[in-house]
């Protein structure tokens, strides 16, 4: 049985009794064979596209990670005919605080393509946990692709935000640079190295560029079939994504750039776009975590993203962490059961006085252990002022702190 | 951990540096971590915290325990928290700083 000129497989025919088979029944058996051949094609093909369709939406985040000081949004859309292409996108925070993003596009389409993407994706997020160099994670990935996937070429971005967000640290293999808007509505593709592809040429030297993030800035990476198109050069399609962004919402430049340059036609190849944009510090402090030891961390990554952008300096910073840090340990050392529930942090700052807010839905009990306790004496030293409000749908504590000008 | 505590023993002295983030998710590691480094014939040990960029009660708690049990076994600690550093600050607050023995100079 033959497809496009492929051997499918081949179609064995017996016979119960003992009989010779003619050519008139061989010629029918051919045309049997024939058609078999084409149906199973056909079956395997939309089986085949089916679990490509189904591993590519598997590995781009089905929600994007909620990161304090950090607006992100995404989008990715299958090429025509709904053909998946290797394109993905990921943004996962680091144990020390970074956030790290990649914006890919394995050569290739179908299910090879998204199954390539799966690897590539797993070993940049362990890469990313051993190095904090996007240059080096990439020299990492560009090894293991030539030596595993020989054959196979990906263009990619990678990422790294700094702890305070006030910078991007950038590797860029073969693939288009991300373009950057600034509050004041100024944008330019980011002036950053662009080295070759990932399997392509074995040990190629890579370079990390760093890109400052004022507050309220916004970067936008994507693949190329956002901006090609058959019918025009890929300058225009440059040109018309940096038009269509809007400086003051990740949400809308996504939807502003598929409206500008697909418009109402679907991609002939597939698509992706990530828009990170920094919080800025007119946006007050909202956290909602789990309250687990781990999430303590968090808490501070947060707090020491937005206290400098309200204006505290750094010996006020440390109070304010370590007051909220301990309020926040007590809430995950005391509000619940084993059942376990969130914390809530809100931050606002009022003339001179930073207010945090850190909220529990538990019913506290009283700690146990020894050599406990400590940490209300730090906070009330710290703190100008600590209001508990203890009910039995939970706890508010509220702290204010007098904060120096300027710092 | 094993980014934030660094332990070097020299003859009788133990020196463990501790630096980033001290907290309630990884204090009772680096405690464990302390105590099995701290030979039963050590005679004194030093405990740098200059490069430790949080510390709250989670840590004094660490520093309290380890204090009392060295001062039991009669094995010296000395605390190097220099003034402006962040586990200094802390101590200071908790008023555990005669406890601790801290010193401004390194450990």
């Amino acid at each position: 049985m033959l497809a496009d000129g492929r051997l499918l497989g081949v179609l064995h025919v017996g016979s119960m009794t003992g009989r010779a088979f003619d050519d008139h029944d061989v010629d029918l058996l051919e045309r049997v064979a024939e058609r078999a051949g084409l149906a199973i094609a056909a079956e395997r093909s939309s089986a085949e596209h089916a679990a490509a369709a189904a591993l590519q939406r598997s590995l781009v985040p089905g929600r994007l990670p909620d990161i304090p000081g950090l607006e992100l949004a995404a989008r990715y859309l299958p090429g025509e005919q709904g053909t998946v292409g290797g394109d993905w996108y990921d943004v996962f925070p680091l144990v020390t605080g970074e956030v790290a993003f990649a914006m890919g596009d394995v050569v290739g389409r179908g299910f090879e393509a998204a199954i390539v993407m799966g690897r590539l994706r797993s070993a940049l997020r362990a890469y990313a946990l051993d190095s904090l160099d996007p240059a080096e994670v990439l020299r990492r990935l560009d090894r293991k692709v030539q030596h595993f996937e020989t054959g196979q070429m990906t263009t990619i971005v990678y990422g790294v935000l700094s702890r305070t967000l006030d910078s991007i640290d950038l590797a860029i293999a073969g693939h288009l640079r991300p373009v950057l808007v600034r509050p004041d509505g100024s944008r330019e593709t980011v002036g950053a190295h662009v080295d070759p592809p990932l399997g392509l040429v074995p040990g190629v030297p890579r370079r990390t560029s760093t890109v400052p993030l004022p507050p309220g800035a916004l970067l936008v990476a994507f693949t190329d079939g956002l901006v090609e198109r058959r019918d025009a050069v890929i300058d225009e399609g440059l040109a018309r994504l940096e038009a269509s962004l809007v400086p003051g919402s990740a949400q809308q430049s996504c939807a502003s750039a598929i409206a500008a340059l697909l418009g109402e036609s679907w991609p002939a190849d597939d698509v992706a776009l990530l828009a990170l944009r920094r919080r800025d510090a007119t946006e007050p402090l909202h956290l909602r975590l789990p309250a687990v030891a781990r999430s303590l961390a968090t808490v501070r990554f947060a707090l020491r993203r937005w206290l400098p952008l309200v204006g505290v300096g750094e010996g006020d910073e440390i109070d304010v962490v370590l007051a909220v840090g301990e309020v926040a340990a007590n809430v995950v050392e005391h509000a619940y059961g084993p059942a376990g529930g969130d914390v809530t942090l809100d931050g606002v700052v009022d003339a001179g006085h930073v207010v945090v807010t850190v909220r529990d839905t538990g019913r506290w009990r009283e700690s146990r252990g020894t050599n406990r306790g400590r940490g209300l004496g730090i906070i009330e030293q710290v703190a100008s002022e600590v209001a508990v409000d203890r009910t039995e749908h939970g706890t508010t504590v509220r702290l204010t702190f007098e904060v120096g000008a300027g710092g | 951990v094993d980014d934030l505590i660094r332990i070097e023993t020299d003859g009788d002295h133990v020196g463990i540096r501790l630096a980033g983030d001290v907290d309630m998710a990884n204090a009772a590691v680096i405690g464990a971590r302390i105590d099995d480094a701290v030979a039963n014939h050590a005679t004194s040990v030093g405990l740098d915290l200059a490069a430790v960029t949080y510390f709250d009660s989670a840590g004094l708690r660490v520093l309290s325990v380890l204090a009392t049990r060295l001062k039991r076994l009669q094995i010296g600690l000395r605390v190097h928290a220099p003034v402006g550093s962040v586990a200094r600050r802390v101590i200071d607050l908790a008023g555990v700083t005669e406890l601790v023995q801290v010193a401004d100079d390194p450990a």
